[in-house]
C-alpha cells in the first residue's frame, strides 16, 4: 500500500543524508581554515609584543628628557649612559631646544678628532672655540652619540619641546651659511661612505673659507681615493699656491698633466707660471 | 481525466509477461534472431542467461509464440522440480503418453528410445529458471539431450549453476550461449516511450525527459524489471498527487524528487 506522506518524510530525511557527507566536508575545512588564521594571527601578535618589550626603556627616557627642568634631564642621560654602557665623550653632542626648532652642534672634541684622523702636511691650528648659538635660555640637554653603527638609537634620543603637541612635526630649517657647521655634517657622511665626491665637496668648501690647509688635506684624500678626479687636482694646486707653495704647485700640475693631458690642469699651471694666479 | 492518463500509463508497467507488451528494440531483436536461425541447426542445447529482470522469459515468450505454428515447441515457464513429474510432463506433451503412478528416467528413457521423430524437426524444450532445477536432473536433461530426440533451450541466472554447465561434458553439449543483458541509456529511454506510446499514452511519454530518464537509469542501471516497477510506482504517486493535493505536481515533466520518492518505495534508495 502506497503511503505518500511516510514516503515524503523519507525522502525528507534521504536527501539530508544525501548532503550530509558536504557539510561535514564544509564544515571541517572551514574550521581548519580559522584555525590556521587564528594559528597565524597569534603568531603575529606574540613577535609585535617582543618587539614592543625591547623598547619601553627608551620611551620612558624620550619622555623625561621632555621636561625644562636641566637637572633631571642631566640624570636621564646619565641613565641612558650607564644603559648604553658608552664613555666615549667624544661623541657627545649639545641638543639645543628651542620653540619651534632645534640645531644640532658637534663638540669641540669630535672635530679635534677629525684633524688628527686626516694625515697633515701643516699644522691646522686648532684654537677655534665653537660657541653654541644659544638664542634663549632653554635647557641644555646632552646625549650620547653612540658611533655610526649604533646610529638608529641616536634617532630615538631626539627631544621634542614638551609645548608641542605629539602629532605636530618638527619644522627643521636649514640655513646654508658659510660657516665651518655645514662641513662637518659632510666631513661625518665622508667619515662613513668614504666617498671621493664628498671629500672634494668639503675641500672646495674649505677653499672657499679660505682654509687653504684643510683643503688641500682633503684634496690631497681625494687624490688618494681616486686618483682621476680632475678637480682634485685643480684645488689641490690652487691650495698649494695659496700656501706660497707655488713651485710644488707647477710640479703637481706637471705631472697631471703629462698623465691625463687635461686642458683645465693646463690653463691653472699657465695662469699659475705667468702670475696671473696667486 | 487526468487521472485515467496516469492509471493507463500506470498500468502499462505492470511487471507480467506479456507478448503484447514486448518491445522490440535494436540489440534484441538481432539476439533473437540468431537465435532462431540456431534453432534450425542440430543442435543439443542452447545456454540463455543473464541477471534478474534482463528480459528471458519474455524472451521465451515471443520464441514460443512466434515457432509455435511451424514446429513442435513447449516452453516450462514454472520449472517443475518434481523428477517423476517431470517426466511425465514431458512423456505427456511430447509423445501424449499419461502415465499415473511414478515414472522414472530409466523408464522414461526406454520410452524415447522406442518413439521415432515425426519428421525431421527435433521437438524444442524451453526451460525457464532452469537454476531451480536439481543437479541430478540437470544431468538426465543432459542425458536426453544426447539422444537427439529432443532439444533443449535453458533459461537461468547467471549463478552457480553456470558451474555446472560449465562442467565439460556439459560444456561440450551447450551449441550456443546466449547471454542477456540490461538495457543501455539510450535502449531504456526508447523502452519507457515506445511502451507507452504503444498504450496511446502520449502525453506522460513526453513527460518523460533526459533529465529524469538518466535518473531512472542511475537507479535501475538499465534493468527492465527494476524499471516497470519504479515507473508503476511513479504514477502511483502521481495519481495520489491528483486526487488529494493536484498543485504539488506539474504534467510538463516527470518530477524527480517522485522519481526518488518511488526509488525509496520500492527499495532502489536505501532511505
Amino acid at each position: 500500500m502506497l503511503n505518500v506522506n511516510d514516503l515524503e518524510l523519507k525522502h525528507k530525511r534521504y536527501k539530508q543524508k544525501l548532503r550530509m557527507p558536504y557539510i561535514i566536508i564544509f564544515t571541517s575545512l572551514s574550521i581548519i581554515i580559522i584555525s590556521i588564521v587564528f594559528f597565524y594571527n597569534n603568531i603575529y601578535l606574540i613577535k609585535k609584543s617582543i618587539l614592543i618589550t625591547e623598547k619601553p626603556i627608551l620611551v620612558n627616557k624620550v619622555k623625561k628628557i621632555n621636561k625644562v627642568d636641566i637637572n633631571d634631564t642631566k640624570k636621564v642621560i646619565t641613565n641612558v649612559l650607564e644603559h648604553k654602557k658608552t664613555t666615549d665623550t667624544s661623541q657627545q653632542k649639545e641638543i639645543i631646544i628651542e620653540n619651534d626648532k632645534f640645531i644640532l652642534l658637534p663638540s669641540f672634541n669630535f672635530l679635534k678628532k677629525i684633524q688628527t684622523d686626516t694625515s697633515l702636511y701643516y699644522k691646522v691650528n686648532n684654537n677655534i672655540e665653537k660657541k653654541p648659538t644659544i638664542k634663549k635660555e632653554q635647557p641644555i640637554i646632552k646625549t650620547v652619540v653612540k658611533k655610526p653603527k649604533i646610529e638608529l638609537q641616536k634617532e630615538v634620543v631626539t627631544i621634542k619641546n614638551p609645548e608641542i603637541e605629539i602629532e605636530k612635526k618638527t619644522i627643521i630649517n636649514i640655513e646654508k651659511r658659510d660657516t665651518n657647521d655645514d662641513i662637518y655634517h659632510v666631513i661625518k657622511r665622508f667619515k662613513v661612505n668614504n666617498s671621493p665626491a664628498l671629500s672634494l665637496f668639503i675641500a672646495k668648501k674649505y677653499y672657499q673659507l679660505q682654509e687653504y690647509d684643510k683643503s688641500y688635506n682633503y684634496a690631497l684624500i681625494t687624490n688618494k681615493i681616486n686618483n682621476n678626479i680632475e678637480a682634485s687636482w685643480i684645488i689641490f694646486s690652487k691650495s698649494l699656491v695659496k700656501l706660497n707653495k707655488k713651485d710644488m704647485a707647477i710640479k703637481t700640475l706637471q705631472e697631471y698633466i703629462n698623465h691625463s693631458h687635461s686642458s683645465q690642469a693646463r690653463l691653472l699651471l699657465d695662469e699659475i707660471i705667468s702670475g696671473k694666479f696667486k | 481525466m487526468e487521472s485515467n492518463i496516469y492509471e493507463n500509463s500506470r498500468d502499462v508497467f505492470l511487471d507480467i509477461v506479456n507478448t503484447k507488451d514486448y518491445i522490440e528494440l535494436d540489440r534484441i531483436s538481432i539476439i533473437y534472431q540468431s537465435l532462431k536461425d540456431s534453432i534450425k541447426k542440430p543442435l543439443k542445447m542452447i545456454l540463455l542467461y543473464g541477471k534478474p529482470g534482463t528480459g528471458k522469459s519474455m524472451f521465451l515468450l515471443k520464441l514460443y509464440q512466434n515457432l509455435q505454428s511451424s514446429q513442435s515447441i513447449y516452453l516450462y515457464s514454472t520449472p517443475i522440480l518434481d523428477e517423476s513429474e517431470f517426466f511425465k510432463t514431458l512423456a505427456q506433451d511430447l509423445y501424449g503418453m499419461e502415465y499415473s503412478g511414478e515414472l522414472n528416467f530409466t523408464q522414461f528413457m526406454k520410452v524415447v528410445e522406442k518413439k521415432e521423430l515425426n519428421g525431421p524437426i527435433v521437438p524444442l524444450i524451453m526451460l525457464d529458471e532452469a537454476q531451480l532445477y536439481s543437479t541430478n536432473l540437470m544431468e538426465k536433461i543432459r542425458l536426453l539431450s544426447d539422444t537427439r530426440k529432443m532439444k533443449f533451450i535453458i533459461a537461468l541466472h547467471k549463478t552457480e549453476k553456470e558451474d555446472l554447465i560449465a562442467k565439460e561434458h556439459f560444456q561440450t553439449r551447450i551449441w550456443e550461449s546466449i547471454k542477456l543483458e540490461n538495457a543501455s541509456l539510450a535502449e531504456l529511454k526508447i523502452y519507457i516511450q515506445k511502451k507507452l506510446m504503444k498504450a496511446n499514452c502520449l502525453d506522460t511519454a513526453s513527460m518523460f525527459r533526459v533529465k529524469s530518464i538518466n535518473t531512472i537509469y542511475k537507479l535501475t542501471n538499465g534493468n527492465y524489471r527494476d524499471t516497470n516497477k519504479l515507473i508503476y510506482t511513479i504514477f502511483d504517486i502521481y495519481l495520489y498527487y491528483i486526487k488529494n493535493n493536484p498543485s504539488r505536481i506539474t504534467s510538463s515533466e516527470i518530477s524527480n524528487k517522485i522519481i526518488e520518492m518511488s526509488a525509496i518505495h520500492t527499495g532502489l534508495i536505501d532511505a
